[in-house]
């Protein structure tokens, strides 16, 4: 069921200059050439009944409803599978095709439960209103006949029931789920009356191949395929358009709603990301938002080991700046510092940053895209001149190679792969590396023509040898170098990379790849037409991050891959706002907009706009947070929306960071694992709760809207300027609107950004100024950022992390299409039906060699400590390399991650560990204490709730 | 981390460009008490550090 507030053109929009004008019920209309009938007739406001057709969906001419007259031609054709010519004429309305159309009404109805009072679509149903347009007042056949009407529900997904007895069989849902998913899950079976919609091979929904994107019922024209909250709650009476705040896709959404409940979340088809579709996660999995497990009042407490204390906003408030302003006065103005979040709002960052800048005194602010895509920022700044990736998602439509490298977009970036898979299906080629047979490499009517199946940690020696051939094969375009690069470091890099010892043969040993394959590979993307790269954090969390970014950015230059549309160097990034953390100075030696804090001419715009004097020596970053404060000069720490106890590699070494501390303030939803170290809990917002803007990988910044009051009282940002009034750097405003204008004014690339004119545009992809007043969907186009692209050479290191006798195995870990990051939002939803702990996955052969079979319970130690979790024995792995995801806090996944991190950037390794697998029987001790830990604080934050209560 | 660092720059033919390049990382990402830490590091194990060429010599051009 389409959105309460969309309408639907009945075919999709035809691109194309030339204009072709036909004439439809006497008004002359013009449309873009291939344009259907019925969507020129849409467009002129005259309705034609139809059933099987969407806009969302290429048409298909089943339902017979939408017949039209049109003058020359036999019979009454579809309007929907019929292109407009110049000077047709159509007549949509006489009296043989409203008998047509009440006789194809008549056989729909006679096989269609006459439910309405009840069904959950009455009031939104296609099929009804249908019914009421062709002025339907009996069905002759009867309702004895032979029907459908006794078909059973599936309602084995958790989100959705599908109730067979209600449906038309227009195959709206089939088609969704091939068109716009792209995962081919559902078919029509059986021929003529006997035909069913069916999952799979007529198994339940959930014991398909489905991924419950929600395609289908988004496509739906009757209540066949339903939301169970829809069903639940009914037809909603207003709807909110939003940005979801799950990955870096940046899902626009329509927030249906009930007075402050949301009804269901519906992908609007105006986003400019997701045009209409999204995944699991953005659609259905927002049930964490009205958990129980939320924590809705401030709470303190002296020790770690005291039970909590529910207070007011003013007491805790005020007792947080109290303890940071001790604790700055006996240990130094540098003994504290904050952690901004990827999940929070670029106001919320921005207010977080500035609050520790300014506030605090110091530059001690780092944000989670430190283990994650800190490495993009640092590599594509210096080779291109700007740390983003360089096109609009649009753009994969125009490419003619994909080159994935490190990235898993069918789990990470869902929405995104069915865009790319739709290009793919169109014939675009594809280069795959990824040590892991990821679902890409082979899914329906898709199979990679390169699998670099390479050895973890081997990115750059890859990379190095793809140059290599480029290089060596004369596949360089010389043109682009010599126009658009630095000449000097070209030949520099160019001399490198013609070095034997970079070549496919004498990195085959290194890589793992045969050496043919990267040859073709290398061939197909320098040759292949546009050339795009798409890489996530495959790429980034090694011990070279950034080397292996330059080293994609040398390629794409090499290549003239950038600069247009169709190719350029994506990065995915995790989380929803990680682009936005890094853009608004979340790092320690930059201020919003990349600009470094030794900057006398930056600093002094902050200075002026803030009053006061800023430090121009870069902060500490967060492994040096935990360094200090293991030694003891770094005692305070405000964690805005983040997990490090979870998400940072090493949790033993985290963990002991947080317990040297003496004030741990965490704002969040959840008691989440660092919380757990906390001595002040101020309880944070949903995306759901507040205003502000949220900044996708495509440099895209699109709005978040309130559609509720904040539960706790306030939205996030309003939280951390009640601390910084109390800290004595007063902060005033009233709406987020006010911090961007803000930031609009002190950071050039934002200068035309306001919250009036993504309003106005929908979104906006900065460098939005003078420069580009509309935004930027492609970057570099003409000139670098930097002026001339640079090269940079990238000698392969070998990682310290080195397998042996005792740690034969590689461990590399990883996200999964249900459960998004430290899953603290997922886990808290029916996802977990999917995945409800974390697996290692392990090559049959080393299973063999272990005595492992499929479910067993397996240890798995490394050199920083180890973690007991159950099996999955797949050929999806290699010999050698094994894989878990980090979903699931018990799991300890970052127990046994190291502390070897990126020799740039300190994102640390979380792709590479030496690991040791053997069968088991009981967790492991580290686990034993988890267990123990948690279950105290559970208990301690019992004591509060029944503290309250007492009250 | 600093080896780490000199790894990265010890491709660049022109050796002063390299030293150049890693003093530079050093001032523009590290923090005071990294570069004091390495600094006292040095000094506790003075000729035995294991800090190589290229980033010591970068090291030592770099205010304290």
């Amino acid at each position: 069921m389409l959105s309460i507030v969309e309408k639907d053109l009945g075919t999709p929009a035809r691109e194309g200059t030339k204009l072709v004008t036909l004439t439809i019920d006497g008004t002359e209309v013009s449309v873009p050439e291939g344009t259907s009938v019925m969507r020129a007739a849409a467009l002129a406001d005259i309705k034609v009944p139809r059933l099987c057709a969407t806009d969302q969906l290429e048409a298909f001419g089943s339902c017979r409803l939408c017949l039209v007259q049109i003058e020359g031609m036999k019979g009454l054709p579809a309007s929907c599978t019929t292109p407009v010519a110049q000077g047709m004429k159509v007549t949509t309305q006489n009296q043989q095709i409203a008998d047509v159309r009440r006789g194809v009404m008549e056989l729909y109805i006679s096989d269609h439960p006459l439910d309405c009072l009840t069904c959950p679509a009455n009031g939104h149903c296609e099929l009804q209103d249908m019914a009421g347009v062709v002025g339907l007042r009996e069905v002759r056949y009867g309702y004895e006949g032979v029907n459908h009407l006794a078909a059973q529900k599936d309602e084995s997904n958790p989100y959705f029931t599908f109730d067979p007895s209600k449906c038309i069989v227009c195959s709206r849902c089939v088609r969704a789920c091939d068109e716009r998913q792209g995962t081919l899950a559902l078919t029509i079976q059986g021929r003529g009356f006997a035909s069913t919609v069916s999952a799979s091979q007529d198994v339940p929904f959930m014991d398909s191949e489905c991924v419950s994107c929600g395609a289908c019922i988004q496509a739906c024209p009757t209540a066949t395929l339903s939301e169970k909250s829809l069903i639940e709650k009914g037809q909603a009476e207003h709807s909110i358009t939003t940005t979801c705040a799950y990955c870096g896709v940046g899902c626009s959404f329509r927030a249906e709603m009930k007075g402050e409940e949301v009804v269901r979340m519906v992908p609007n088809m105006d986003g400019h990301a997701n045009h209409g579709h999204s995944c699991v996660k953005g659609r259905f999995a927002i049930g964490y938002a009205t958990h129980k497990d939320r924590i809705l009042k401030p709470m303190i407490r002296a020790k770690i080991s005291d039970p909590w204390r529910e207070v007011g906003w003013e007491e805790a408030i005020g007792h947080a700046a109290s303890e940071l302003k001790r604790i700055q006065g006996k240990y130094g103005v540098n003994s504290i510092g904050g952690i901004t979040s990827s999940r929070c709002t670029n106001e919320e960052t921005y207010l977080v940053q500035k609050l520790v800048r300014a506030g605090f005194g110091n530059n001690n602010v780092d944000t989670c895209a430190r283990v994650c895509h800190s490495p993009t920022g640092y590599g594509l700044k210096n080779t291109l001149g700007e740390s983003a990736g360089t096109q609009n998602f649009d753009s994969v439509m125009k490419a003619d190679v994909i080159f994935v490298i490190g990235a898993n977009p069918t789990d990470g970036h869902p929405v995104f792969a069915s865009m790319m898979k739709r290009r793919l299906r169109q014939g675009a080629k594809l280069i795959i590396a990824d040590p892991r047979r990821i679902d890409l490499v082979r899914t329906p009517h898709i199979e990679a023509d390169y699998h670099l199946k390479l050895r973890p940690g081997t990115n750059v020696a890859l990379l190095d040898s793809l140059a290599h051939v480029i290089v060596k094969e004369g596949l360089v375009n010389e043109d682009f170098v010599r126009a658009r690069c630095e000449i000097p470091a070209f030949e520099k890099w160019r001399d490198f990379v013609s070095q034997e010892r970079n070549s496919p043969e004498a990195m085959e040993s290194v890589t793992g790849v045969p050496a043919a394959m990267v040859r073709g590979a290398a061939r197909l993307y320098a040759t292949g037409g546009n050339g795009a790269i798409f890489y996530g954090l495959g790429v980034t969390e090694h011990s070279q991050g950034s080397t292996a970014v330059m080293g994609i950015a040398n390629l794409a230059m090499a290549t003239a891959n950038v600069g247009k549309e169709g190719v350029g160097v994506n990065p995915l990034r995790g989380q929803n706002n990680v682009q936005g953390s890094c853009d608004m100075g979340s790092f320690p030696h930059e201020f919003p907009g990349y600009r470094h804090v030794s900057d006398d001419s930056v600093r002094g715009s902050f200075e002026k706009a803030w009053g006061l004097t800023l430090q121009s020596e870069p902060g500490l970053r967060i492994p040096n947070m935990f360094e200090a404060a293991l030694d003891g000069d770094f005692k305070a720490l405000y964690i805005e929306g983040e997990d490090i106890a979870q998400s940072d590699p090493n949790t033993q070494h985290v963990t002991a960071a947080l317990t040297s501390m003496e004030c741990v303030i965490v704002q969040d939803l959840f008691l989440n694992e660092s919380a757990k170290f906390a001595h002040v809990f101020l309880p944070g917002s949903s995306f759901l709760e507040k205003d502000g803007t949220f900044t996708n990988a495509e440099r895209r910044i699109s709005l978040v809207r309130k559609t509720m009051k904040p539960k706790s009282g306030y939205a996030d940002w309003e939280i951390t300027q009640l601390l910084s009034n109390a800290m004595g750097f007063p902060m005033s405003y009233k709406h987020p609107s006010e911090i961007m204008d803000e930031i609009a004014a002190l950071t050039p690339t934002f200068t035309g950004v306001s919250f009036a004119r993504i309003e106005e545009m929908g979104s906006i992809q900065w460098p939005c100024n003078p420069q580009h007043p509309d935004g930027t969907p492609t970057m570099h186009v003409g000139e670098f950022v930097r002026g001339k692209g640079r090269f940079l050479v990238t000698e392969y290191v070998p990682t310290e992390e080195k397998v042996n006798a005792r740690y034969p195995l590689i461990l590399t870990t990883g996200r999964i299409l249900s459960q998004y990051n430290v899953g603290a939002q997922t886990r808290r939803t029916e996802n977990s039906l999917w995945h409800d702990e974390d697996r290692l996955e392990i090559h049959p052969h080393d299973a063999e060699e272990r005595g492992i079979e499929q479910d067993d319970w397996v240890g798995i130690a490394s050199r920083a400590g180890d973690t007991v979790l159950r099996a999955k024995v797949t050929d999806r792995m290699q010999p050698g390399v094994v894989y878990t995801t980090f979903h699931f806090p018990e799991s300890g996944a970052n127990v046994i991650t190291t502390d070897n991190s990126d020799w740039a950037t300190n994102c640390p390794e979380y792709k590479v560990t030496a690991v040791q697998v053997t069968r088991v029987n009981q967790p492991s001790e580290w686990q034993k204490r988890f267990r123990e830990f948690s279950e105290k604080q559970e208990e301690l934050l019992r004591q509060a709730d029944a503290t309250l209560a007492a009250k | 981390m600093a080896n780490d660092i000199g790894h990265f720059f010890r491709t660049e033919p022109v050796r002063e460009d390299a030293v150049a390049a890693i003093a530079n990382h050093m001032s523009k990402y590290w923090t005071r008490r990294m570069r004091e830490k390495l600094r006292a590091y040095l000094a506790r194990t003075a000729g035995g550090s294991g800090l190589e060429d290229l980033p010591s010599e970068a090291f030592q051009r770099l205010e304290p």
